[in-house]
């Protein structure tokens, strides 16, 4: 068994809410409530949910760009947070961010080779010589051209661009990778090419991805183990196969029998979810989802169903199960 | 089933100070009453250009219908004045956008857009048009529609906005409602309650639906016909059972195999190679020879044209030239 990289234990990030005239905190947005998991090294946890359901926020508090509200995360057995702020740099370059949308998360005035090679010389991972060939590697190995370090982002249509996100991680030689909806503003033929590449690199040098999307079908190709959050928190945990063959929390039920299923001959029983998400700002007392919960009881409303194992890692917080 | 909309030939080119964009390049499909048309394909392959100018709606300039007709009820729309179109807009047409957030009037309410086409087409006072606004909002599953019709658009969440452009579309039964990408910006959950929606309104109501998307999902559950765009131009046509049974053209293929399948489980996603290519810039020959692992030399020479190998599936390829 692979070791265990990263360790999440009862995360929360709450943003505050303000008004009035002197800002003061009215109440807050649970974006991330209570979330707990773990991550082998090499392995790929996938994370799906509707917008709003705090994947993205997961991500980007795990790697410190947000501060937590509450919970610890361990990274190679050390709690991010209690790192001081030298600690913290010098573990930086081992976590890193590929972002959804390839066209403002890169810099527009700099050249892609600046780009990529930026955290390498601040870093000062290599010496100022190897600079060039390290960029070169990456960006060979993400599928593009020498000459490309040369040229400025707006040169690069979308599938490229997201190379060159893909290079500006890569190039660091880290372990973990966060991916927020790498593939989501891509054309269909696109992301199946950036999605291979993924695939590769982890085969190549034994990243380990937490792989957050909306993409149900996504996810489950590039996953190993899938979590699916609502309203902030994990409803249900499991490797891939036995999540999608045998979903037990009702959300995840009705989320897969959602997908639309390119095979016209297929039909299928659907669970169409009554009403929208509610407000995090103010969520639904017990059990988050039974507001719209088609098998919701007495206890639902006034009780939260612990998040358990309920054998074989799979993971799931409901209570008629 | 009669024809509803036959387009033929059409060509819509784009001036820009860099050249000629030909967006949409003879482009010939038609519509059926109460039939459902799924038209598919990537980013700027012309799918959304079509569907804008069957109604007029090209910016001119620097957009212009070149050539081609649109016939609707046997008239043809590119001849259309200004003042015969904008009786047709909204009123035996009407069309639902990709954009919920972008497509309502943030500083009118939602009951005021939906009351503007009313009293506009269909000659009614302003209480009738409300009422008739209310009945709207509650066929299309809003709760509390006596309220909503006072809401302004920024009260309402994505799905309940689109569910509000969707009672706008069809308050004055128009017989073809175009949708572009009418659920890709929403979440999957709240996606089937709208499909469901639109489902459910066409049984009742025998509209036909052009549905440009391009998420072949949900062209699966929803198109009766297919219609397949690359780069401007229609490269494979048939009936949806057809099309995913027996998909001909080698683009059609790449893009059935390279998105994963829910219930299926591959090693490795096929892709296509490369990329869309500039329209400013295309290719000799057939216009997906670049990309495509079947190419011969013919495909770089000639553009293939659209032809029927069986009976109703269409495609343009030089691969089933003999097969005519």
């Amino acid at each position: 068994m692979a070791e265990t990289l990263l360790k999440v234990e009862n995360l929360k990030k709450y943003f505050p809410i303000k008004a009035g005239v002197f800002q003061r905190t009215v109440g807050y947005v649970k974006a991330v409530d209570d979330v707990s998991f773990e991550l082998k090294e090499g392995e790929t946890l996938g994370f799906v949910g509707e917008s709003g359901c705090g994947k993205s926020t997961t991500g980007r508090t795990i790697l410190r760009l947000l501060d937590k509200t509450d919970g610890s995360v361990y990274f190679e057995g050390k709690d991010i947070f209690k790192l001081s702020r030298k600690e913290l740099r010098s573990i930086r370059p081992k976590m890193q961010i590929i972002f959804q949308d390839p066209y403002s998360s890169l810099n527009p005035r700099m050249t892609v080779g600046e780009i990529i090679g930026e955290a390498l010389v601040d870093h000062g991972i290599v010496s100022k010589g190897e600079v060039k060939d390290r960029v070169l590697e990456a960006i060979e190995m993400c599928g593009l051209a020498p000459y490309h370090i040369r040229r400025y982002p707006h040169e690069f249509s979308g599938g490229q661009r997201q190379r060159i996100g893909i290079a500006r991680a890569l190039v660091l030689n880290p372990k973990f990778i966060v991916c927020d909806e790498p593939v989501s503003a891509l054309d269909v033929s696109i992301q199946s090419q950036i999605v291979n590449l993924l695939c590769d690199l982890q085969q190549k040098f034994g990243f380990s991805y937490m792989f957050i999307s909306h993409d149900l079908s996504v996810v489950k190709h590039i996953s190993h183990r899938v979590g699916v959050m609502y309203l902030g928190s994990l409803v249900e945990l499991a490797d891939k196969h036995e999540l999608y063959k045998n979903p037990l929390h009702p959300y995840t039920k009705a989320l897969l029998s959602a997908v639309p299923i390119p095979d016209p001959t297929l039909k299928r029983e659907r669970i169409i979810l009554q009403g929208d998400i509610p407000s995090p700002a103010n969520p639904p007392s017990g059990c988050k989802f039974h507001t719209r919960c088609p098998y919701k009881k007495d206890i639902c409303s006034q009780e939260i169903p612990k998040f358990r194992d309920v054998g074989g890692g799979h993971f799931v917080a409901c209570h008629l199960v | 089933m009669g024809e509803l909309l036959s387009i033929k030939n059409l060509k819509t080119y784009f001036y820009t100070e860099d050249g000629v964009i030909k967006a949409v390049d003879d482009v010939s499909l038609s519509i059926r009453e109460g039939e459902t048309l799924g038209v598919v394909g990537e980013s700027g392959c012309g799918k959304s250009i079509t569907a804008m100018s069957i109604l007029k709606l090209i910016p001119n300039p620097p957009g212009k219908i070149v050539d081609g007709e649109i016939i609707f009820d046997g008239k043809d729309l590119t001849k259309a004045t200004d003042e015969e179109i904008r009786k047709i807009r909204g009123n035996k047409i009407s069309v639902i956008f990709q954009e919920p957030m972008t497509s309502l009037n943030p500083v009118f309410t939602i009951g005021d857009q939906i009351i503007e086409a009313i009293v506009l087409h269909q000659n009614m006072n302003k209480e009738k048009a409300r009422e008739k606004a209310i009945d709207m909002l509650k066929l299309v599953g809003i709760p509390r529609a006596d309220e909503v019709v006072d809401a302004y658009p920024h009260e309402l969440s994505g799905g309940m906005r689109q569910r509000a452009m969707i009672a706008m579309a069809m308050a004055c039964n128009p017989k073809l409602l175009i949708a572009d990408e009418p659920t890709t910006a929403l979440d999957v959950t709240i996606q089937a309650q709208i499909l469901d929606l639109m489902r459910d309104l066409k049984n009742k109501t025998n509209t036909s639906i052009m549905l440009i998307t391009h998420d072949l999902g949900v062209v699966a559950e929803m198109a009766d016909h297919v219609v397949v765009m690359y780069a401007g131009k229609v490269v494979e046509e048939a009936n949806v059972y057809e099309i995913f049974k027996n998909p001909m053209h080698p683009y059609t293929l790449g893009l059935l195999e390279s998105k994963p399948i829910l219930n299926q489980d591959k090693d490795r996603l096929n892709s296509i190679p490369g990329q869309v290519p500039n329209p400013l810039n295309m290719p000799e020959g057939c216009y997906f020879h670049p990309r495509c692992s079947k190419a011969m030399d013919i495909c770089r020479r000639e553009q293939p044209e659209l032809c029927s190998v069986k009976d109703g599936h269409r495609v343009a390829c030089h691969l089933y030239r003999e097969v005519k």
